[in-house]
């Protein structure tokens, strides 16, 4: 009965007219900028930030929150379509995603994308509303060693990615930890690899590195090419998703939503790791891994649903704790005090129509960005059909455009054009980006977590053993190393590479 | 002279005219385009929203526009390292923290910002405290301290990085306490050393103002506050100084531009974000946030600042952290 209450108190805020107005604005301004490659959530919600002083508490969190979500329905577009990341967490889509746009399967891809995406936000929405506080009592108890655990998990799912060849996966991966390694260290403080450039003092940002190494290089590799007018060959079969690819897609979006939910809760958690995560795990667990890296609708379903369900992961610990687990809700708990409105556990009890408010406005926010995007999905399957000569500068301009809106800075605008050409290379050595990605996110968390768990054991590496979270993942960690290995499974699985007797 | 060439005349001499009243009244003009705010965080900390309600402000007095630029990195130094390098002209003004006095004597960055820069105005300190769990047996600083020295390695503090303003803060309270073997957990930003403190992985925190929503609901409990008064939010909070340890951490904020701006345009700036502080949305940030007004005039700002850098330069020098 109190849970009717509450959502009857969320809909009387969240249908007035004015908030309905304010999430339609939101989840539309989120969408575009999704779409647009390297321009994020958090360019736009920075710009919106002030104009929200002057609204009520409710209208501003509405609107922002469905920039955010909505940026995360829109960034699959980009990824489809060219192979451009609209956003980071949108990389493990262009894998797939692009394969199956290339087969005129585009409107196929969007379209799961699409109500993935929804469905992923309907149930975390559900899931934020039934299990903030125990997750919430969970997640602290994350500390240092638990994070380290997670991400040398997370490493060893880094290996379900390779493709092709294992020993070439890995060496594209610690070339990646070297990459990580730029930056200010968190636990010594000291810079590594800076030159005294102030622009790698936080490191080598994530954007210009992905949208280089996917969207960059896949034009210039286009470009190479001899002249070929249009960018698909084959015809466009369909617009939307047939029950085949439902069948094939549902279970990946369940298992995708309950693991993008999850790690988008762990402070510092987000919506990049989990969808890499769950795209390794579709993989892993798919009867024809061959088949992921050309146009698997797994590849799409599963990612895509882990992203969606972070971002609502991601809400709890800001409402429920006052503690922004990344830049985005940094912003909305700057937005809420400035309304007076302090986060945080007094959030339900001073303010409970505000939070009411905003998760039922969640809700509708995820049924307007599905009926917005799914008539686009025509629209944009024609942009496929535009001469590429006239696409391309299009792309270009549209990645560095949005490189130098991350920060401002030319640098960014620098580093996506590096690793462009980077891409373009390593595209032409058939060497892997993903797993380099993949690395570059887990390496420093991972090191900064091993010393602050090594300082607080004095040193002493049992402290990874003797709690109980952290030994768990570990033990995970070590299955799904070594049992692959055993020669029994061996001959099962073709598609899957493991233990790699390939030459380089 | 015939009469044309006296028309010419006379039309010359009052254009040179207008031209040398120009140049005379050109402070007075100022500004007359939009200004560059340069914000050196993210968008939505409280450097931002302080600087956002600023530029609000200044707008309504001086007529023009404000505009916002965040520019994030190196804990400000990216940000502070722009404004260095812009034109001197009054257009490109930004904000500047205790962070980057410590940068420069660290060596972390080549910007000194005595010399590099002009100092228009002193504009407010941010809170920095001790805090704990509520169910802690700690009362006071000198429980925490006392426990610390018996049971040596036991008690960890988290901060927002090594190297930052509360980092050195707790590591000065140390040396006044004689030593206190407590060990340092640095973590990225203060809410990840405020998540690991709720969720018992130190013991204690020393940040601003990460920890506010949990103090207001009871989950964190302030022990000591590093200012020279106690917080009007928090009243019952002792400061360290209070608490028996001769020190604080002011840690102002104020607005700086690149080297060799004008005297007039810097008091039309100055005298604007003097008025600022008496805005009343301004006001109501700095209630939001639990921010002091610190304001000083740019000349005393200059003096300030001077004792900041070297108080900084001495604190690092002692605690052995200009070392690379």
């Amino acid at each position: 009965m109190e849970l009717f209450n509450q959502l009857y108190m969320g809909f009387s805020v969240a249908l007035q007219p004015n908030n309905l107005i304010y999430c339609f604005l939101g989840t539309l301004i989120g969408t575009l900028v999704g779409v647009l490659p390297g321009l994020g959530p958090v360019a736009a919600m920075s710009l919106l930030l002030p104009a929200t002083f002057h609204t009520t508490p409710e209208g501003s969190i509405i609107m922002l929150a469905g920039i955010y979500y909505g940026a995360m329905y829109g960034g699959s577009t980009t990824s489809i379509l060219m192979n451009i990341p609209g956003e980071a967490a949108s990389i493990v889509t262009c894998l797939d995603g692009h394969e199956m746009a290339k087969q005129g399967r585009a409107g196929a891809a969007l379209g799961i994308a699409a109500f993935g995406s929804f469905i992923a936000g309907t149930i975390g929405i559900i899931g934020m509303q039934l299990l903030s506080v125990p997750l919430v009592s969970f997640a602290l108890k994350f500390g240092p060693a638990e994070y380290c655990s997670l991400m040398v998990l997370g490493m060893v799912v880094l290996t379900f990615l390779a493709s092709a060849s294992m020993v070439r996966a890995l060496m594209m991966a610690s070339l990646g930890l070297v990459l990580g390694c730029v930056g200010q260290d968190t636990v010594s403080g000291l810079m590594r690899f800076t030159y005294g450039v102030p622009e790698l003092f936080d490191g080598i940002g994530l954007v210009p590195v992905v949208m280089g190494l996917f969207g960059i290089s896949e034009v210039l590799l286009n470009v190479e090419r001899v002249a070929k007018q249009e960018f698909l060959e084959g015809k466009i079969k369909g617009l939307l998703p047939t029950m085949k690819d439902w069948a094939k897609s549902i279970w990946a979006i369940i298992r995708g939503t309950v693991l993008g939910f999850f790690l988008g809760i762990l402070p510092g958690g987000g919506g990049t790791i989990a969808a890499f995560a769950s795209y390794a795990i579709e993989k892993r667990i798919s009867p024809y891994p061959e088949k992921f890296g050309k146009g698997a609708i797994e590849g799409v379903a599963g990612p895509e649903s882990a992203n969606n369900a972070a971002a609502q992961g991601a809400f709890i610990p800001l409402l429920s704790l006052g503690i922004p687990s990344n830049v985005v809700m940094a912003m909305l708990l700057g937005a809420l005090i400035i309304h007076g409105v302090t986060p945080g556990p007094l959030l339900l009890e001073q303010h409970p129509q505000l939070f009411w408010g905003v998760v039922v406005s969640m809700y509708v926010g995820n049924i307007m960005l599905l009926i917005l995007n799914l008539p686009l999905i025509a629209l944009w399957v024609k942009v496929l059909k535009v001469p590429y000569s006239i696409l391309f500068p299009l792309i270009l301009l549209l990645c560095l455009v949005g490189a130098y809106s991350i920060n401002n800075s030319m640098a960014d605008v620098w580093f996506t054009l590096g690793f462009g050409i980077l891409g373009y290379l390593m595209k032409k050595l058939s060497l892997e980006a993903a797993p380099m990605v993949l690395a570059f996110v887990l390496g420093p968390m991972l090191e900064t977590a091993l010393r602050q768990s090594l300082i607080k054991s004095n040193g002493s590496f049992s402290i990874f053993f003797t709690r109980p979270i952290s030994a768990a993942f570990i033990g995970i960690a070590i299955l799904l190393f070594f049992v692959p290995m055993l020669p029994k499974l061996r001959k099962k699985r073709p598609g899957a590479v493991i233990g790699g007797d390939d030459e380089i | 002279m015939n009469t044309q060439k006296k028309v010419v005349t006379i039309l010359f001499l009052s254009f040179m005219l207008v031209l040398a009243f120009c140049s005379f009244s050109r402070a007075a003009d100022y500004p007359t385009k939009p200004i560059t705010f340069v914000i050196p965080y993210q968008a939505g900390g409280f450097t931002d929203i302080l600087s956002r309600a600023l530029a609000e402000s200044l707008k309504k007095q001086l007529g023009q526009p404000v505009i916002c630029e965040n520019r994030a990195g190196g804990g400000g130094a990216v940000g502070l390292s722009y404004i260095a390098t812009r034109q001197p002209d009054g257009y490109t003004i930004g904000l500047i923290t205790p962070g980057m006095y410590l940068a420069y004597h660290m060596k972390k960055s080549e910007l000194n910002p005595v010399k590099d820069l002009t100092f228009i105005s002193r504009i407010s300190g941010g809170m920095t405290a001790i805090v704990v769990r509520t169910d802690s047996s700690f009362k006071t600083v000198k429980d925490l301290i006392n426990y610390a020295k018996q049971n040596p390695g036991k008690i960890t503090y988290g901060t927002s990085g090594q190297g930052t303003i509360t980092h050195l803060a707790m590591e000065e309270l140390s040396s006044l306490a004689g030593g206190v073997p407590w060990k340092l957990v640095p973590y990225k930003s203060g809410s990840e050393a405020a998540t690991a403190l709720l969720g018992g992985h130190v013991d204690v925190v020393s940040d601003a103002p990460s920890w506010q929503p949990l103090v207001d609901a009871g989950k964190l409990r302030l022990l000591a506050v590093f200012m020279d008064k106690r917080s009007d939010r928090y009243p019952n909070v002792p400061t360290v100084k209070e608490s028996g340890y001769d020190m604080s951490v002011p840690g102002p904020n104020g607005v700086v531009g690149p080297k060799g701006i004008p005297k007039p345009l810097v008091q039309k700036l100055d005298g604007a974000y003097r008025k600022a502080l008496e805005d009343p949305e301004v006001k109501a940030v700095l209630k939001q946030y639990d921010l002091i007004n610190l304001y000083l005039n740019s000349d005393d700002y200059v003096k300030a600042a001077q004792e900041e850098f070297d108080w900084s330069g001495k604190l690092v020098r002692k605690l052995g952290l200009d070392k690379q």
